[in-house]
């Protein structure tokens, strides 16, 4: 049915852009006519099959798409990552830092509140509570980056109780270059109270630390 | 005007050591001059300053040119750092007290010679041409169940 199709087509717009409804829409072969019968998203499926592949060939080509085993041993999770990334590319790292958890990739430059005490420009720092290490497809995670422990319910009396385990330093190690500390513009906050002669101005420059992420070092595998 | 360059002796060894790649890290101030005026009595901050913590401080930093030029009567004293980027920031430090006018030498050697610009909203700037290792999320990439194609 090719006004279903084209309809379906129409749907998909606004996240594929497609070519215009002029051109003939490609034969449609077995599988088309199962979808016809069948649930829209296969229909949908159908309809999209003269596009390019969304998933990889190499995924694609295996028909029954299987989710990779999770390894069994630290080493062997090591050498997935490197597998796909190197130091300097391809890899990020789940990072705590001043009660707030930060997604840093290698060359990122972060900017905090200036960081006391005041290393001077040129000096390294060193992540210590990593939470978890990427790159595409696989990550060591600890069980605290998950997501639900950072949600606003908890109170401040648990979020001070709560424990984050970090991933120990031998596996993964990132460190921070100070590039340098420096200030706001100059901020000007004006106060008047009506019929009260009170006015004033407040003044303020927030410091500011700016910080060089780099390389992710993961720990040799076996 | 005799003066010391840094690196032109031999005996002091340079803070900035070359490291292969993006983590090389050069000092970004350059040059730093005191201006001062002998006599002016609102130059005494800056004037005890350049007699003793300056000394060490030039030792500390090697691989910035520290300068000291006496000017004539009348003009203000100035601290004026020129930095990597090609850029200069100058202060004046007329009627400062000696740890007044380190505190203003802190800051220039702290400072990268950027121009000042708000830092509030920019927590995490990501490098140049960088791109994100997980990739883009996409609603059409989004698998969630074997072989019943795609959840938008």
């Amino acid at each position: 049915m090719p006004a279903f199709a084209r309809l379906s087509v129409r749907g998909l717009q606004t996240t594929a852009p497609l070519p215009p409804p002029t051109t003939p829409l490609p034969p449609s072969d077995g599988q088309a006519s199962v979808a016809s019968t069948s649930s829209s998203a296969s229909a949908s499926a159908a309809a999209i099959a003269h596009l390019p592949p969304i998933v990889p060939s190499s995924v694609a080509s295996s028909s029954s798409f299987s989710l990779p085993v999770a390894p069994s041993s630290t080493s062997s999770a090591i050498q997935h990552l490197e597998s796909q990334s190197t130091p300097s590319a391809g890899r990020y790292v789940l990072a705590r830092l001043h009660a707030r958890t930060y997604l840093l990739h290698p060359r990122d430059i972060l900017t905090l509140p200036t960081l006391k005490p005041m290393q001077p420009p040129g000096t390294t720092l060193s992540l210590t509570k990593i939470l978890e290490v990427g790159s595409r497809d696989y990550a060591i995670r600890s069980p605290a980056a998950s997501p639900n422990l950072h949600k606003r319910g908890l109170d401040w009396k648990e979020k001070k109780l709560l424990k984050l385990e970090s991933i120990p330093s031998e596996i993964v190690r990132c460190e921070l270059t100070v590039l340098e500390h420096t200030k706001d513009p100059l901020i000007k906050v004006d106060k008047k109270k009506r019929r009260k002669g009170y006015k004033k101005t407040i003044q303020h420059k927030q410091g500011y630390t700016r910080l060089r992420v780099g390389d992710i070092h993961l720990a040799q595998a076996e | 005007m005799p003066r010391l360059i840094p690196s032109s002796s031999s005996s002091v060894i340079p803070k900035t050591h070359p490291v292969p790649g993006y983590q090389h890290f050069l000092t970004p101030l350059r040059k730093l001059i005191f201006d001062y005026d002998a006599e002016s009595p609102s130059q005494n901050g800056i004037r005890s300053f350049i007699r003793k913590p300056l000394i060490n401080l030039a030792r500390e930093n090697p691989d910035v040119e520290f300068v000291v030029r006496r000017l004539k009567r009348g003009k203000a004293a100035v601290l004026r750092g020129h930095y990597v980027n090609g850029r200069d920031k100058v202060i004046c430090v007329n009627k400062l007290e000696s740890d007044a006018v380190s505190n203003k030498v802190q800051l220039l050697l702290n400072s990268s010679g950027a121009k000042i610009k708000s830092l509030k909203n920019l927590t995490l700037e990501a490098a140049p041409a960088s791109e994100s290792a997980r990739g883009i999320w996409s609603a059409l990439h989004d698998q969630t169940r074997d072989g019943k194609g795609y959840r938008i």
